[in-house]
């Protein structure tokens, strides 16, 4: 049996068919937002992650009969900061294969929303949800550090 | 020069990270059909009946497929140039299963709903055999894996199928019993390293549709487009000129992907039906249903004369090929070069191994590809050696490491060590590292106590005398270049980096040339991705077509001009007579040579190979901080100093390096590989298979040294795999300084560490 | 996956309750993180987001926290982070990824009692109390043992909470910890609870006992006695001797940072 939602994501309205057992991901991927992807099916990855009311959170196991009423965020919704931040990341050569990127660049621009100026400690302890298998993490904190640093001035 | 050496973000960079299609689950079309695997619960098995009824009466369900349906022509997944040196072991579907998750049956249906649906409703009636699950029981065990008749190897690689032999290699030089009986010092050792999953973030997958002409076209993360084209026209039984592969944008590979997964059922299903499908692995058939590194029991030992110079490598392994024999024999023959190579006072060395299938998933290529595996229990030895000899570890190495211009004991007659600053690099890593200012075991606090260790390493660049790669790159006739590779960016920046060859030759900027990959309809052949060829082996290719290009337009602008090509100059951008009688910019040469009579679009071509696989090296330190009461072992620092020649691209370098050294850093720590007792494997998923998170170690810090590579283009060699394989024994000698035990097995997780501790 | 064809959303505990006991068999909603990791399909699941659990107060000096409050609502609260000096909100914090916490629910924690679980030891050790739909009150070590259906309607802790610690081992971050621990010093009475055994938390109880009475001095012995007065068991996560080992470790670090 599937429902008809209406979801508010990245500020527009969208209303979609969905089984009740369906997870965000898909209904996020079948819109075409393909910054969204699945890694793990474990909660362990962090490749799905999104904002729900600004608070980052794995759309893989968030069911998408829940996002009704709130407020749905991805890359695609953050434009010209999103593009900063990819800028900054890819100046430091941390985009690598950029899979799990999308979903980790989600989770910096949440943490910078509650924390303008994080230690380099606070920062990986907020991402440590974000795995990567590319780059050793080290150029993702060398790009972070950039665009958190531009961002604050 | 102008942009070797430049640190350029990626070409691909802006796209990859906005989130925009680029992948290959991105570009699957509407209404492909989806196809499920029915897969074994046993980890050997032979399928006595297959009752597909009930699926097929699902709504929705188009088709499902058991090994009577398919091609009985058996054939290797093993991403290698052909004739491939991997057992020709694996039909798309067989009677016989040999591993907990190996395919029983393709599901076609409208959704995945649907085709998980009636995949649970195929019933399979299996003949249970005993299965093999250690590999010590593999050789002559009365359950054979591979009894069929018509396994076939293309050339001998020491296998024997019917006593569960893969392969096996013996290379012995000198006498080594002799010379051991010689040695002042010997170490003997036992060491264990594990069939390490890849990881790659994105899973294998792959979707078929057939094109306007009829032809089979295959999408795929893949690092091998032709390699795989050529295994499907086998497996298929049709001429591979039907067939097209594609790679888009691949989620990382790390080698998992130089072997074929996905590709031969989606092909098959598209293929038999004339119908788009697809076909995506979960996390859980990614680790399972694919290919590892090959787990390695090695025995080694190692003798040194009293003055520090070590005489005799000894080195035996039996390895897990697991249920099919992919990269077995190749895996086991590159770690020889790779590791022993680095030493050059030897006297006499043995280097063996038997590879056995067993019951377990396959092993397959990872990056190090041998090298890391073969290195693990030598620079384990060479310090534990040292720790005997009573000699500062790096001095040892110091000591015997290759020299310029001299031929390892193992090198064949004719080659030598063309290049490298190795003397440099290991000083540079010693600075950085502090080595000769700060003890190499220390207290830190009551319960933690402080080592530093070092590992060297050498990988190849390409493989010698095999690998060939062509590139094209094309004047379009706005006055851009094209270029065109088969080899395949997996993230690690190739396509960026060969532009930056092409366009240091052709002098224009980057902005002015794009790059077309992996499309076997439209790009020359290339092996693909892997070996550690792309820079060395692509580049050089890309660099000369580069210069057949530069060539031809030179030459048509002198004939147009009626003059000689030494009086023009060109920078890519802009052809000029020296005594500025003549300007023309490439637009308007492009244009005006494009078209109309006599005219043609200028293409510079190239083929290169190298009789070389010149050795990058490496040298890494581990800082590490043990917990002296549970075993718990931090990596608190690693220092490491590469020499991979020229740094065409020092940022994505240097990523390089600090991703290889993490992934070496789960290996060695964190990346546990499990089997229940009935041969499952418990590591299926990242919830059991820890890959490092960003807080289970402490700084890196990387530094190159560049020596010039005379073979290749701007005297490159190559980064991408040597950067794993000091992390494992680097880290196992700063635990042996720290708390005076050597752990024996990988991962070195607290329990393994803390017993060693006991046993010390 | 988990999958279901009909989901409930209950809009008040009472609802829900009613819904629950109706329909017996049909899974309760928590956060749903691990849905993918289940395999059954069922015709009904009752979603508990919608019923109002989502709140964190003071009441007659308990911390009440609704079962559907986040693990990391819980982490940024300012009363759950004084509670014991902070030790209840630095045994969430070792949970897996930020995202994770953001959906995972105290109520799941809770209700899974699962062995591995970083929350038990310093629950039992805090005397936390479970409170279910019908405001029926369980200690701590009661609800361990509860084997009725039912719905947690919040958990309760008293703010004048003791001395308390806990620790856990893991083989890397973001891990499930193969051996847990937490203690409790109240006014020279120890209560040392060991978990991952891996069974779920459970007091040592001749082990406190041991401390209490010898003091620091006796910690070698207590150390010997957790071995034998608690059960342990080999699993994927470590073996039965290693968890042993590890055990008196625990209890060692343990009544160290509790006299600091």
């Amino acid at each position: 049996m599937s429902l008809t939602l209406q979801l508010n994501v990245n500020g527009q309205l969208y209303t979609v068919q969905a089984a009740p057992d369906e997870m965000l991901l898909t209904t996020l991927r079948n819109l075409g937002l393909y910054s969204v992807r699945c890694g793990c099916d474990t909660t362990n990855c962090g490749l799905c992650t999104i904002w729900v009311d600004g608070e980052i959170i794995l759309s893989c196991a968030y069911l998408t009969v829940r996002a009704q009423g709130h407020t749905i965020t991805t890359l695609e919704g953050l434009k010209e900061e999103a593009a900063f931040l990819g800028e900054c990341l890819a100046s430091e050569g941390a985009d690598q294969c950029g899979y799990c990127t999308t979903g980790m660049m989600m989770s910096v621009m949440a943490l910078r929303r509650k924390k303008a100026h994080p230690t380099d400690q606070e920062i990986k302890d907020f991402l440590v949800g974000n795995l990567c298998r590319c780059t050793g993490y080290q150029s993702q904190l060398r790009g972070i550090r950039k665009y958190l640093e531009a961002m604050a001035q | 020069m102008k942009h070797v050496g430049q640190s350029y973000k990626k070409v691909d960079a802006e796209t990859i990270l906005s989130g925009r299609a680029a992948y290959t689950e991105d570009f699957v079309p509407a209404h492909a059909l989806v196809i499920k695997v029915k897969r074994s619960p046993h980890p050997f098995a032979e399928i006595v009946s297959i009752d597909t009824s009930a699926a097929m009466k699902v709504p929705g369900v188009e088709a499902v497929f058991t090994y009577k349906d398919v091609p009985q022509t058996r054939f290797t997944l093993a991403g290698q140039t052909y004739p491939e040196a991997s057992a020709y072991d694996t039909l798309i579907l067989d009677k016989v299963v040999r591993y907990v998750g190996d395919a029983v049956a393709f599901v076609v249906a409208v959704d995945e709903e649907t085709a998980l649906k009636a995949e649970a409703l195929v019933k399979v009636t299996y003949d249970v055999k005993k299965p093999i699950l250690d590999i010590h029981e593999a050789i002559d065990n009365p359950s054979i894996i591979h009894n069929e008749e018509d396994l076939s190897y293309n050339f001998p690689v020491g296998g024997d199928p019917k006593r569960n032999i893969a392969c096996s290699y013996k290379h012995v030089v000198g006498d080594v019993e002799v010379e051991l009986a010689a040695c002042d010092y010997v170490h003997e050792g036992k060491y264990f390293d594990q069939a390490t999953v890849q990881s790659a973030m994105e899973t294998f997958r792959c979707f078929s549709t057939i094109d306007q002409f009829g032809r089979l076209v295959v999408t795929s993360s893949t690092q091998i487009p032709f390699h795989v084209r050529r295994q499907l026209a086998r497996a298929l039984g049709i001429s591979a000129s039907k067939i097209r592969l594609i790679k888009p944008r691949i989620g990382g590979g790390f080698g998992s992907k130089q072997t074929a997964c996905v590709e031969p059922a989606c092909a098959f299903v598209t293929w038999k039906l004339k119908k788009p499908s697809v076909l995506i692995y979960d996390r859980s058939e990614a680790n399972t249903c694919s290919t590892t590194r090959h787990a390695r029991e090695w025995t080694i030992r190692i003798g040194a004369t009293k003055d520090g110079f070590i005489r005799v490598i000894d080195m035996y392994t039996l390895s897990d090929a697991g249920a099919y024999g992919y990269h077995a024999f190749t895996t086991l023959t590159a770690g020889e070069h790779k590791s022993i190579g680095l030493y050059g006072k030897l006297k006499a060395v043995r280097y063996e191994g038997d590879v056995v299938y067993t019951n377990h998933s396959s092993g397959g290529a990872f990056r190090g590809y041998g090298a890391t595996e073969a290195l693990w229990p030598l620079e384990n030895a060479v310090s534990e050696l040292a720790k005997k000899i009573d000699m500062d570890e790096i001095e040892l190495r110091e000591k015997n490491v290759l020299r310029v211009g001299e031929r390892a004991l193992v090198f064949g007659e004719d080659e030598r060590l063309e290049s490298g600053l190795i003397p440099e690099a290991i000083a540079r890593v010693k600075e950085l590292s502090g080595w000769d200012k700060r003890p190499h075991s220390w207290q830190i606090d009551e319960t933690h106590r402080g080592g530093l260790g070092a590992a060297m390493a050498f990988q190849g660049s390409g493989v010698a005398k095999i690998d060939v790669a062509s590139v094209e790159i094309r004047l379009q006739e706005e006055g851009q270049y094209t270029l065109y590779t088969g080899s395949t960016d997996m993230g690690m920046g190739a396509n960026t980096v060969l532009q930056q060859m092409a366009c240091e030759v052709l002098g224009c900027p980057m902005a002015n040339m794009h790059i077309y990959e992996a499309d076997t309809d439209v790009v020359p052949f290339d092996p693909g991705s892997y070996a550690s060829s792309t820079t060395y082996v692509t580049g050089t290719a890309a660099k000369l077509a580069a210069e057949d290009l530069r060539k031809k337009i030179i030459e048509l602008a002198a004939k147009r001009w009626e003059t000689s090509i030494d009086r023009i100059d060109f920078d890519g951008l802009e052809l000029r007579m020296r005594d500025g009688s003549q300007v023309l910019s490439i637009e308007a040469f492009a244009e005006r040579e494009t078209c109309g009579v006599n005219r043609q679009q200028l293409a510079g071509f190239a083929t290169w190979s190298s009789p070389t696989s010149p050795p990058p090296f490496m040298i890494g330190v581990a800082e590490v901080s043990v917990d002296t009461e549970t075993g718990k072992v931090v990596p608190t620092h690693f220092y490491a100093v590469v020499d991979c020649g020229t740094l065409v691209n020092p940022m994505l370098a240097h990523v390089q390096a600090e991703g290889g050294i993490t992934q070496g850093l789960g290996m060695a720590l964190t990346e546990e590989v499990r089997y229940s007792s009935t041969g499952r494997l418990e590591t299926n998923n990242f919830m059991h298979y820890k890959v490092p998170t960003r807080q289970d170690f402490g700084p890196i810090t990387v530094d190159f040294v560049e020596s010039y590579e005379p073979s290749g283009a701007f005297g490159v060699k190559s980064i991408g795999e040597v950067v794993i394989n000091t992390s494992c024994p680097a880290v196992h000698n700063a635990i042996l300084q720290a708390v005076g035990a050597s752990v024996p097995n990988l991962p070195m997780i607290p329990e393994e560490v803390f017993m060693a501790m006991q046993e010390k | 996956m988990l999958r279901f064809t009909r989901l409930e959303q209950p809009k008040t505990l009472e609802e829900a309750d009613a819904l629950a006991k109706r329909n017996k068999l049909a899974p309760l909603l928590g956060s749903g993180c691990w849905l993918r990791l289940a395999k059954r399909k069922w015709p009904l699941v009752i979603d508990l987001s919608l019923c109002g659990l989502d709140y964190i107060r003071v009441e007659e000096g308990q911390l009440c926290i609704g079962s559907m409050v986040t693990q990391r609502q819980i982490e940024e609260n300012e009363v759950c982070r004084s509670l014991a000096d902070g030790a209840f909100v630095k045994a969430i914090h070792a949970i897996l990824g930020v995202q994770f916490r953001n959906m995972a629910t105290i109520g799941g924690s809770i209700a899974g009692r699962f062995g591995f679980s970083d929350i038990w030891p310093v629950f039992l050790a805090l005397h936390g109390q479970v409170v279910l739909a019908d405001n029926t009150v369980l200690s701590a070590e009661s609800y361990a043992a509860y084997r009725e259906r039912h719905i947690i309607k919040e958990i309760r802790f008293d703010l004048t909470a003791p001395k308390v610690a806990s620790l856990a081992l893991r083989k890397s971050n973001a891990d499930f910890p193969y051996i847990t621990g937490a203690i409790r010093l109240d006014n020279h009475k120890y209560e040392i609870y060991i978990g991952g055994r891996p069974g779920i938390a459970t007091k040592a109880q001749a082990t406190s006992q041991i401390v209490a009475e010898e003091g620091l001095d006796g910690l070698p012995m207590a150390m010997d006695k957790v071995k034998e007065e608690l059960t342990f068991q080999s699993n994927s996560h470590a073996s039965e001797s290693y968890r042993k080992a590890m055990a008196a470790v625990l209890v060692k670090r343990l009544v160290e940072e509790v006299n600091v």
